[in-house]
């Protein structure tokens, strides 16, 4: 051991090594030597302190503006980093903020698209059951095979009329409504269609419009009943209660 | 606490109060340095600006356990002094003055403790002193400077040796 250090002593590595003349790879292995051998340790302190005596020996005194200047340079480079920092800074946030309000907008744009397009999808068919309606109610006010009747009928002694527009070439049905005994309000008139046993329901008289004509499924042979039920109407009302029964098909 | 460490410190915490202390502490020695490299006091001045700017922007990088505070700050002196030079002489090699001392020893910046070092270092025999200056001061391997000095590297080796133990004798005798 005690060889091997006056060997590295002897070699002058240490000294290049002090005055920052090696390779980084020769530099690690000096280095590496210091932290494990006290030896050379001391020689290396020993080289710094001359380096330092030898060093001073040539000290010179520089114009006194040099060291404000240095200051003045350290000061501004400080504040460019502090600005390049905040600048950073800054940018990220600009960039997550613009990047979350763009996916939230994106997000409720695709939402309203959505909106948007059932509504049209909703107003198309709407459109069109309401042009085949038309298309329908034209067909059978005009068509001559066409039977029409008058009913008359009565709830609570109060007497009510509609007609009914029944073609059974085309399989088109129709009623219309004068006028209809006013109920309490809990209550509605329920139009539905029986066949074979099977009830559908048609809907539920609100109010009375005289232009209106509501359409009649009209495929087989069936009864049309109007019966007094609960809003918002039953699912499964009873035939007895009808206080209209007209047959169809 | 010692200045070197209390440097070290404001230095690690980016305190500008360290390149105070240090400009206070060895700028007439880091100056000198430039000055022996670059032979010309505007280079020196700007060599010594440019030095302080790294070792402010390299603070992070100093290891107290590989080497001393000047050690640290003398070799990026050196290094930095040597490329301005190479830089702006591109084709002139460093020139080493052999057998003549280029120290002036009435220069004002220098003190009386120094007077002293410098009677001494005057018993070092300047063909050592030349192959540590070109070794300290001028980055040159002990191949360059046989190469350079136009001696075998065994000669060089023995006078670095040779050199420095006369440099430790030197300091020895002062303390």
């Amino acid at each position: 051991m005690e060889e091997n250090t006056a060997a590295i002593i002897a070699s002058g590595d240490l000294e290049l090594y002090v005055s920052g003349s090696l390779d980084p790879q020769e530099a690690l292995r000096i280095e590496s030597l210091i932290e494990n051998n006290p030896h050379i340790k001391a020689h290396i302190d020993l080289l710094e302190s001359h380096l330092l005596e030898f060093s001073a020996q040539y000290k010179k005194t520089p114009v006194k503006s040099l060291k404000a200047n240095i200051e003045r340079q350290v000061k501004r480079i400080e504040r460019l980093a502090k600005f390049s920092w905040a600048s950073i800074v800054l940018a990220v946030v600009v960039f997550l903020m613009t990047s979350l309000y763009v996916f939230k907008e994106t997000k409720r744009m695709r939402t309203q698209q959505s909106i948007v397009n059932d509504q049209i999808k909703e107003l198309t068919t709407d459109f069109d059951q309401k042009l085949e309606d038309l298309r329908n109610q034209f067909i059978v006010l005009q068509s001559p095979q066409t039977e029409k009747k008058e009913h008359e009928s009565q709830y609570n002694e109060v007497s009510f009329n509609f007609s009914s527009y029944l073609n059974k070439e085309k399989r088109l049905g129709f009623l219309q409504f004068d006028n209809l005994p006013k109920l309490p309000e809990s209550m509605c008139f329920q139009i539905w269609v029986s066949r074979n046993g099977v009830k559908e329901n048609i809907g539920i008289l609100s109010k009375i419009d005289k232009q209106q004509l509501i359409q009649i499924p009209f495929k087989e042979k069936g009864t049309i009943h109007i019966t007094i039920e609960e809003k918002p109407g039953n699912p499964n009302p009873d035939p007895k209660a009808s206080i209209v029964n007209i047959p169809i098909g | 606490m010692g200045i070197d460490t209390t440097i070290v410190g404001l230095l690690k915490a980016k305190d500008e109060k360290a390149l105070s202390l240090l400009y206070d502490n060895y700028s007439e020695v880091l100056y000198g340095v430039c000055f022996q490299i670059l032979k010309d006091t505007s280079a020196a001045e700007d060599a010594l600006q440019d030095s302080f700017i790294k070792i402010w922007k390299n603070s992070h990088t100093y290891d107290q356990k590989k080497a001393k505070l000047f050690t640290w700050i003398l070799r990026i002196t050196r290094n930095t002094a040597i490329d301005l030079y190479r830089k702006t002489n591109k084709t002139k090699p460093l020139e080493i003055q052999i057998g003549i001392s280029t120290v002036n020893i009435k220069d004002p910046g220098f003190e009386s403790d120094h007077l002293d070092v410098q009677n001494h270092m005057d018993r070092l025999a300047q063909k050592n002193k030349a192959v540590l200056e070109a070794i300290f001061f001028f980055g040159m391997t002990q191949r360059e400077v046989a190469d350079y000095l136009d001696i075998p590297l065994g000669t060089v080796k023995s006078r670095l040796r040779i050199g420095l133990k006369e440099l430790g004798n030197i300091y020895q005798f002062k303390q």
